[in-house]
């Protein structure tokens, strides 16, 4: 299993935009994978999950991926978030 | 007749009989199934989500089709749908219930959404926690699905047996709407709707909104008090809805909505200035957001846009863009081909934002809190990016950036100064000429109209809204019917600010303008010519009896009228107003 830090970016936090996206390139990936906010842990395919960690801007989160692809996944996610999910500010 | 009042989510107009959708009521039972039969049970599960996404995505599918490439609004919230469909929280969730508690799958859907309602109930941003109620959608068209061994259905209306044309031109009354419903009623047809619920976070809304569909939220006891096939107006810009109303109610919205949507300026004649019986040259701005409205040939009398409003660009859940604003004020600046075009900065309080956005705080009373000129000073990214919009737009046609809820002379030096360094920073190519920029202040406050002298030095127009103004003065919220009587345009406390204002821009050389509600009543334009008002910006319905009746008055006797009524202490309005009737002289 792999760690790693990120913050979120955009301006709107994760909303249903960003939410959505996230679990889509989620669930691209085999293994497992979580996202984790102050000790609290959703997964990262569910978009009610990612709702519920409430995450504005500036929110540091853990991502944690476990499997197979657990490099790609983690990579993946961090570069969506790292690119403020495509949104221009 | 019947008058209900809710939040509108547009400003258009609909006539139409009512089609009432009643929620279907349904029965949830819980039984214990035999331990051979959870694995059936779980594949009859599988099936229910199965069909009930197949319905999403025909839904999609047909959306598409009839309006390739639009509402990326409606294909977003309907992809929140989707993707909820194949949550593991409430599928993988549902099947542990199944087999755990050995219940049937309805009940274990809805032991499900009881328990992530809980979580969600518990979340402090109010946008995040209104997504509960897309979960609900999702959790109960599964139930449906279930519960009828089909897909499930998603109006359940005995119109829709009979074919996709019979619910055209029909006002929905009915409880609440999810995303999908509205789509799929967008697609029939249906003319507005009227919701006994809702909030203006709800993605319904905000899909009723980009599709275009007038609709009232938060009209109480809707489905009581209307009968299926009664005949309904709807009033957007006031937030109205008229239940078994007089043929003269009918036809004034017949003729309100048919001069929205033909010929605006019937009486307007571009070559002939509208003039008071004794010669006294007047103009009449439009009061609009739609481009259409102001172009030739239809608007062609109009002296230009007097109050173009931008909240509907930061309404939605996230502010549009520099580019996408840039976009529509152009397209309102070429329409109005080089006739003045005034824009109003964002009047929205605090509460509108989004999570990232939202100031910390807020007071119990938004009215006077941080919203308008001030949340733009207090976000000024927002505001700058607003600004970079209208400075660029200018570059087309001449544009006057109207600030709301003016107190201070300062807070408008803070803008001015935000804009003198935007443009510094903007490319050469793009600097506006300074011939076609303007920056003005909306008079709607007691104190700005007081303090009048201390504005002017600093802008180059002035806009009164006699909206706020009144309530602000008369500290009466005209919506609120127990205090609704003391909304009277025609106090005297009012009439004073108005003629105040409008003294002291005339004597400067400030051009002032009237854009508030009273503007666009044929009954007060006398009072107004008699307080010295040379300009009106009404909506374009307003824009034809308006003109008639300008052409009818006499400027000077108005005026006399006026500065006798402003000095009674007897001051009596109704006497006032048949006063200046009398003095009138049909055309």
């Amino acid at each position: 299993m792999i760690r790693q830090n990120v913050t979120i970016q955009n301006r709107l936090g994760l909303h249903a935009r960003a939410a959505g996206k996230l679990v889509t390139e989620a669930a691209r990936h085999e293994g497992e994978i979580w996202l984790v906010r102050n000790g609290r842990r959703v997964n990262a395919k569910s978009i009610m999950g990612i709702l519920m960690l409430a995450a504005g801007k500036g929110t540091e989160l853990i991502i944690e991926a476990d499997g197979p692809d657990e490099q790609q996944a983690c990579a993946a996610l961090a570069g969506l978030i790292a690119d403020r999910f495509g949104e221009d500010d | 007749m019947l008058a209900l009042s809710g939040i509108s989510l547009s400003s258009g107009i609909a006539l139409g009989r009512a089609h009432r959708l009643q929620p279907r009521e349904l029965e949830i039972p819980r039984r214990t199934i035999e331990p051979d039969e959870i694995e059936t049970e779980i594949a009859r599960f599988h099936a229910a989500v199965e069909a009930t996404r197949r319905h999403l995505d025909e839904l999609i599918a047909n959306l598409e089709k009839k309006t390739p490439g639009a509402h990326a609004t409606a294909h977003e919230f309907l992809d929140t749908h989707r993707l909820l469909l194949r949550d593991p929280e409430i599928i993988d969730g549902t099947v542990t219930a199944i087999r755990d508690t050995a219940c049937n799958a309805e009940w274990a859907v809805q032991t499900r959404q009881t328990a992530i309602a809980d979580s969600f109930a518990a979340i402090e941003d109010p946008y995040l926690r209104a997504r509960i109620e897309d979960i609900e959608h999702v959790t109960r068209l599964i139930i449906e699905a279930l519960t009828d061994g089909r897909a499930p259905v998603l109006l359940n209306s005995p119109r829709l047996q009979g074919g996709a044309g019979d619910l055209a031109g029909r006002i929905v009354v009915t409880r609440v709407l999810s995303p999908p419903q509205v789509t799929l009623l967008h697609q029939h047809g249906v003319s507005a709707l009227v919701l006994e619920q809702g909030s203006s976070f709800a993605h319904a809304a905000i899909l009723a909104r980009s599709l275009g569909i007038p609709a009232l939220i938060g009209v109480h006891s809707a489905l009581t008090l209307i009968k299926e096939d009664d005949e309904l107006i709807l009033d957007g810009h006031y937030g109205v809805l008229f239940v078994m109303h007089s043929d003269r109610l009918r036809r004034h919205y017949r003729d309100k909505q048919h001069d929205l949507a033909f010929q605006v300026a019937a009486d307007l004649d571009a070559k002939e200035p509208i003039k008071t019986k004794d010669g006294v040259a007047l103009d009449i701005y439009l009061n609009t957001e739609e481009p259409a409205e102001i172009a030739p040939p239809r608007g062609s009398g109009l002296a230009g846009v007097g109050l173009m409003r931008t909240e509907f660009l930061f309404l939605d859940r996230r502010p549009a863009d520099e580019e996408s604003q840039l976009a529509h004020y152009r397209a309102m600046l070429a329409a109005a081909g080089g006739r003045p075009v005034t824009i109003r900065t964002f009047d929205i309080g605090g509460d509108k934002l989004l999570a990232g956005d939202r100031p910390q705080g807020g007071g119990e009373n938004p009215a006077l809190g941080l919203r308008a000129v001030r949340l733009g000073l207090n976000h000024p990214e927002l505001l700058r990016r607003q600004l970079r919009a209208l400075l660029r737009a200018a570059c087309d046609g001449p544009l006057r950036i109207l600030l709301p809820l003016v107190t201070t002379a300062g807070e408008i030096r803070q803008v001015r100064r935000m804009m003198q360094q935007l443009i510094a920073d903007l490319p050469a190519a793009e600097h506006p000429p300074a011939e076609h920029l303007a920056l003005g202040a909306m008079i709607e406050t007691p104190a700005a109209a007081l303090a009048i002298h201390t504005l002017l030095p600093e802008v180059d127009f002035v806009a009164i809204g006699t909206n706020d103004l009144s309530q602000y003065t008369l500290a009466a919220d005209r919506l609120d019917p127990a205090v609704g009587y003391l909304y009277d345009p025609l106090h005297p406390a009012l009439l004073r600010l108005i003629s105040h204002v409008i003294e002291q821009a005339e004597a400067r050389g400030i051009p002032v303008s009237l854009c508030g509600e009273m503007a666009a009543e044929p009954k007060y334009a006398g009072v107004l010519i008699g307080l010295g008002l040379r300009a009106f910006s009404v909506h374009c319905g307003a824009v034809a009896a308006l003109a008639r009746r300008l052409k009818t008055l006499d400027a000077g006797r108005c005026r006399a009228l006026m500065q006798r009524a402003l000095k009674d202490p007897d001051f009596d309005p109704q006497a006032l107003l048949a006063a200046i009737d009398g003095s009138t002289q049909p055309p």
